[in-house]
């Protein structure tokens, strides 16, 4: 187990800058998960801490030690890729206890980790099988059970989920979990699924364009996202957003734009053009008489059974509303009525994206 | 009735195919006059296998053959070694000018061989290893080809397993021994028969370097059995089929792997 410095970090492809230069601390025995859509670079920063990628600045550091041109296999640190890279010519067994072998490491012992690893994740009963004769998910275990046994200092995994179905999806997820808690083990987890993120992560860093947009707590980027990105891209369904103009009239705010108008709260003090961030879960819808709604009109109703999401349009903008327990729902092309209730309103500047506060509406 | 066409037409192409084999099988147990009538004698009258004697007087052709595969053997290892070396390094090390370096390799394939059958004649003669099991073998036991057959296989394994193996520990050399080897065996043994077949059939360099009858390899033999006995058909026959059988047993045994091979990596998957 050991805690991570990123010091100055960079990396460029002929020239082409991939990531900015971050500086980043992880701290010993976290469940860290790095967030962002395809092509952000998180794969990238992963693969340089793993050693298979050259660093073209900056210093990676490791229980105080400077790791940066260190050989992969001299880092302590072992990985469990997307497409899991299992040995297709050895059986489960041998799959694992390969790393251990290399290590000189006696019979007896390396028949005793690999044991216990395969009671850890469930699977004594494969040991003798070979990869092409196991499911997806068995799959994934043995990749797992292979970091596992190496007793690493930090687990890397690269969207180790990603190439199952749903349902196995959410159990390996759960499991994951477990294990982390079992092993008490630095992870270092890459995902472009911002659920697993916020499932798994004891700190989340999203990064978007090889730039690092939040690093914090799961609800921490929630509940206060550093910027629109951010704010759309934690959160399912993600927030939505209004543009318009943010102005302070006897101590309220009064957002404006073509279509709506709506009244504000909070410590304050920004004028001018802003977009507004919207959560589905935080609207509601109004009641004949609520004053500070926003009108609508419904596009598409998605009823999931023990929610329904509602997409409306405002003007030119989507918004949508996470309606729970629905029993009697909108219907395509009808007008809807919503509010932001007593729930926060996400304040960003229009220009720059930044985050300014969070506000309440004023009903 | 569509499965009886298709036979059909298989065993037409078969027969086509087999018939001048069948034939030489024929000839070589007539007797030389049988050999000599016009129009052919199609069925031996008396099935003597005198001939296969005859040719064994004439030629040690047994000792032709030991000559053979020995060079076929030694240029077959030589070419699995280093054509999956260099293969290895084309597709897993990452150096200067690699895909250029493997352009050159490829364009080695189209010089002709004969326009370097001078120069390499040279260069044995120079090193004394005219009439030696080395001067027949060393100058084919690098080939662009099996390079570039083996490259191919090789680019088809998941870079993410030497990632991993990279990471578990395991070193360059113990990574070509152990997982890219293991995992081309159809591949190798494809260039395997294909090089032995290959160098089996030789004629033109053992012929150029080989000035004795016990470093001879077969198909020369076949030839002297040509010019010493003239148009002796029978004993000519029996050395061709004495000489083809251990390629076609080989082959027989082989086919599957080289027809997999030769077919592996132009699809994905």
């Amino acid at each position: 187990m050991a805690g991570i410095r990123f010091e100055q970090v960079s990396k460029d492809y002929a020239g082409h800058k991939v990531i900015e230069p971050f500086s980043l601390e992880i701290k010993d025995g976290e469940f860290f998960v790095l967030v962002g859509p395809s092509g952000c670079g998180k794969t990238t920063m992963l693969r340089m801490l793993a050693g298979l990628e050259e660093t073209s600045g900056g210093s990676i550091w490791m229980d105080g030690a400077d790791i940066t041109h260190l050989e992969p296999k001299d880092r302590d640190i072992a990985m469990v890729f997307q497409n899991y890279a299992l040995y297709p010519h050895m059986n489960v067994y041998n799959n694992m206890a390969y790393a251990l072998k290399l290590r000189g490491y006696s019979k007896e012992r390396i028949q005793d980790a690999v044991e216990k690893a395969a009671v850890m994740l469930d699977m004594e009963k494969l040991l003798k099988r070979y990869p092409r004769e196991l499911s997806g998910g068995q799959q994934q275990r043995v990749a797992l059970g292979r970091a596992i046994v190496r007793q690493p200092k930090v687990f890397l995994m690269d969207e180790p989920l990603s190439n199952l179905d749903a349902r196995l999806r959410v159990q390996m997820r759960a499991e994951l979990i477990r294990l982390h808690a079992e092993l008490k083990a630095t992870i270092v987890y890459v995902t472009h699924d911002q659920v697993e993120a916020m499932t798994m992560g004891s700190r989340i860093m999203l990064m978007h364009n090889g730039a690092i947009q939040q690093v914090g707590a799961p609800m921490e980027l929630y509940g206060e996202p550093a910027n629109r990105f951010v704010g759309g891209f934690i959160g399912s369904p993600p927030m939505q957003f209004l543009q318009g103009s943010l102005s302070w009239e006897d101590g309220r705010g009064v957002f404006r734009n073509e279509t709506i108008k709506l009244f504000l709260a909070g410590d304050c003090s920004f004028q001018g053009e802003v977009c507004l961030g919207l959560r589905p879960e935080h609207l509601s819808l109004a009641k004949e008489g609520d004053a500070n709604t926003i009108q609508g009109t419904v596009e598409i109703v998605e009823n999931i059974g023990s929610e329904a999401i509602v997409h409306f349009s405002v003007g030119e903008a989507p918004l949508a509303i996470k309606i729970p327990t629905p029993r009697s729902l909108p219907k395509n092309g009808e007008s809807i009525s919503v509010m932001p209730g007593n729930l926060p309103v996400h304040v960003f500047n229009l220009e720059t994206g930044r985050y300014i506060a969070k506000l309440r509406s004023e009903g | 009735m569509k499965k009886f066409l298709q036979y059909s037409v298989l065993c037409f192409a078969a027969a086509l195919i087999l018939a001048p084999f069948i034939y030489a099988i024929i000839i070589s147990l007539e007797t030389v006059e049988e050999t000599l009538t016009y129009p052919p004698v199609l069925w031996p009258s008396s099935f003597a296998a005198a001939s296969y004697g005859k040719t064994l007087e004439t030629a040690p052709l047994f000792s032709f053959i030991a000559n053979s595969f020995v060079v076929s053997f030694l240029v077959m290892a030589g070419q699995l070694a280093t054509c999956s070396l260099a293969a290895y390094a084309f597709v897993f090390l990452k150096f200067p000018g690699r895909k250029i370096w493997f352009m050159v390799f490829l364009s080695t394939m189209m010089i002709p061989w004969e326009a370097t059958v001078i120069p390499n004649y040279f260069t044995v003669r120079s090193l004394g290893w005219l009439d030696t099991y080395q001067g027949l073998a060393v100058p084919f036991m690098a080939s662009a080809f099996g390079t570039f057959l083996l490259r191919q296989h090789f680019r088809s394994l998941p870079q993410e397993i030497y990632e991993a193996a990279r990471m578990d520990g395991c070193g360059r050399i113990r990574f070509f021994l152990t997982m890219v080897l293991p995992l081309s065996k159809p591949i190798l043994m494809t260039l395997a028969v294909y090089a032995f077949l290959t160098t089996y059939n030789q004629y033109m360099w053992p012929l150029l370097i080989t000035n004795t009858d016990n470093m001879r390899t077969v198909q020369i033999g076949l030839a002297m059995l040509q010019w010493d006995q003239g148009i002796s058909w029978n004993t000519t026959m029996a050395g061709i089929v004495m000489v083809s059988l251990p390629t076609i047993l080989l082959l027989l045994f082989g086919q599957k792997q080289l027809v997999r091979g030769l077919t592996s990596g132009s699809t994905k998957g």
